[in-house]
């Protein structure tokens, strides 16, 4: 569904990512992760269309990028890692307000069963800058998706928030994932990476150094970023690094 | 677009902290500072000159009831003496009472009996003007209904009327009459508004455009909140919400710049005639102003840059008006600020 090719992106002086080539196919989760300053955000906003690479290309159902961004932007649904959010709104009035601005047609059925899913019903007269960060963060997931996306890319969606929200949020993309959805998403945590996805991209200075399924994983050479990420996706996860 | 309209006004609303502290200062200023202006306003002599080349027993009429006005102080000069004082601002303004003024007043005429010379510092003078004016009516009508008892009574009534008519009046008159403008010593038009007022006004430009940079905030916290990305993934384009966030935040401003004239007008009792230059001013200044900050806030990343470089931009303005330290020894502060610089009067008459 969506393929990059010898992905290139500079900010300056800084090479952000090397020669990244990725297949994401419709209908699978990706989990992406790595240490701080790997690329994976950047990698999420050029899927995302907010940024353009420096040079490698981008297919979506092996047309490219450039001529259909809009179409793109349609089926795209992008939650960036900062709660973005207008201040001082209700959360009805918040809800509201991006239905109206999208240009999209929004699916009331869909927003209402996404609402009702999510418990946002609970919060509805609440001003949204005094909710807690897991109410927030599903707020933000919600207004995301409002558009009924067929791809969803997702920077660190469960960050922040205490364990019972993120048990709600990831059990909530899982079905999103098992309707037909493709989730694509930025994590640092292992239990969000075992519970959404098989597969699985390691990456690393801007380059993915492993991309598969995480059975796999104990296949990585043993190195320093080996060690990095077993402090990553929290030690005692029967993660196997050789040595 | 309307959708965005709607939603810029809903969170303009929203942060009404600040509007009412937009809107309460000017207030708190103006009426903290009215006690203080008012009375440097009317408890301060204007200096005329006096110019009699009718010499006349109206011309000294008018002399000695202007003489018995505490506010004003009337000097006597020739022409040239009164067009050099003037120049140096001894005196406000001068008028020339020209030859046959009497005879003129008697036939019923008023087109260029006086001349008005002023100069470009010249703010206190209206009063003079409105004054002498007064008088001038005065005779011109006491004239008229003196004569027209004479042409049906005979030319002997015609004291008797004109005594009659006079006493008819009450001390002080407040006719107004046209004068015609001298030209040469740096003439303008009769934006008449004390230097005090001046001084108010500016600084209250001064303020709004400081206010109108701190209310472009929001944009920076939307810019670093990711809500500008979404937005221009949801709507594909985000022309309409910065299309929008200026229209609003420039109506916010005008409505402030109403308000504070208004407050103007009430509290200090100056005609609109007056302000509404002031107000065409302060208002294109501020509309100048919104757009360099728009195109800032499109431009910049870093609000600490974007705050540096307003503040910049208000301070320049500020000093390029030229603080000169002789005028800062009384209320010529005016002089100084903002309109000083951009707003001449010289600069007004060619764009009206």
């Amino acid at each position: 569904m969506i393929r990059t090719e010898q992905l290139k992106k500079r900010y300056k002086q800084k090479q952000i990512l090397h020669d990244l080539s990725l297949d994401i196919k419709a209908g699978e989760s990706v989990g992406i992760t790595g240490p701080n300053g790997a690329g994976k955000t950047t990698l999420l906003k050029l899927l995302a269309t907010i940024e353009k690479p420096t040079c490698g290309a981008l297919f979506f159902e092996e047309k490219p990028y450039s001529s259909q961004i809009k179409t793109i932007r349609k089926r795209i649904g992008y939650i960036p890692q900062d709660i973005s959010l207008f201040e001082g709104l209700r959360v009805k009035a918040q809800i509201n307000a991006w239905r109206k601005l999208s240009a999209q047609t929004i699916d009331d059925t869909y927003m209402n069963e996404m609402i009702r899913i999510l418990r946002l019903n609970e919060v509805m007269n609440r001003r949204s800058d005094d909710l807690s960060g897991g109410w927030k963060r599903k707020l933000h997931l919600c207004i995301g998706l409002l558009h009924k996306p067929e791809i969803c890319l997702l920077d660190e969606p469960t960050a922040g928030i205490d364990m019972a929200a993120k048990v709600e949020i990831i059990d909530w993309l899982k079905k999103l994932n098992d309707a037909g959805m493709t989730l694509v998403y930025i994590s640092h945590d292992w239990y969000e990476l075992e519970r959404l996805s098989k597969r699985l991209v390691l990456m690393d200075n801007g380059s993915i150094v492993f991309n598969g399924e995480k059975r796999e994983l104990k296949d990585l050479p043993a190195n320093e970023f080996s060690r990095e990420l077993a402090n990553i996706i929290h030690a005692g996860k029967k993660i196997v690094v050789h040595k | 677009m309307v959708t965005q309209l709607r939603l810029q006004f809903i969170r303009m609303l929203l942060s009404w902290k600040s509007l009412l502290f937009l809107f309460l200062f000017p207030l708190v200023i103006i009426m903290g500072l009215y006690p203080f202006l008012s009375v440097a306003v009317s408890g301060s002599q204007v200096p005329i000159a006096w110019v009699d080349d009718d010499n006349s027993e109206f011309s000294q009429l008018v002399y000695h009831r202007l003489q018995e006005n505490d506010r004003l102080h009337i000097k006597t000069l020739n022409k040239e003496e009164a067009r050099q004082q003037v120049q140096t601002g001894e005196v406000e303004a001068a008028f020339l009472i020209k030859a046959g003024f009497e005879e003129q007043l008697k036939t019923g005429e008023t087109d260029e009996i006086i001349s008005w010379i002023r100069s470009n510092s010249s703010t206190l003078d209206a009063f003079a003007k409105e004054k002498i004016a007064s008088e001038a009516v005065r005779l011109l009508l006491n004239s008229k209904a003196a004569q027209f008892v004479a042409a049906r009574q005979g030319n002997e009534s015609w004291e008797k009327t004109y005594k009659l008519a006079d006493s008819h009046w009450m001390p002080a008159p407040l006719f107004q009459m046209e004068f015609k403008w001298k030209m040469g010593v740096n003439t303008e038009g009769d934006a008449a508004l004390p230097l005090s007022l001046q001084g108010v006004i500016s600084f209250l430009l001064v303020y709004v455009m400081g206010m109108a940079a701190y209310f472009y905030n929001q944009w920076f916290k939307d810019k670093r909140s990711g809500v500008l990305e979404r937005i221009k993934l949801s709507t594909g384009h985000v022309y309409y919400y910065y299309g929008a966030a200026f229209l609003i935040q420039l109506v916010l401003l005008i409505s402030v710049t109403c308000f504070v004239f208004g407050l103007l007008v009430r509290v200090f009792q100056v005609e609109w005639g007056i302000l509404t230059p002031w107000m065409l001013q302060f208002t294109v200044i501020l509309t100048l102003v919104h757009a360099i900050l728009f195109l800032m806030v499109l431009i910049l990343r870093s609000p600490q840059v974007y705050f540096s470089i307003s503040a910049g931009i208000i301070l320049a303005s500020f000093l390029l008006g030229g603080i000169p330290l002789e005028t800062l020894d009384g209320l010529r502060v005016g002089a100084w600020l903002p309109h000083g610089w951009l707003f001449n009067q010289n600069w007004m008459e060619g764009f009206m």
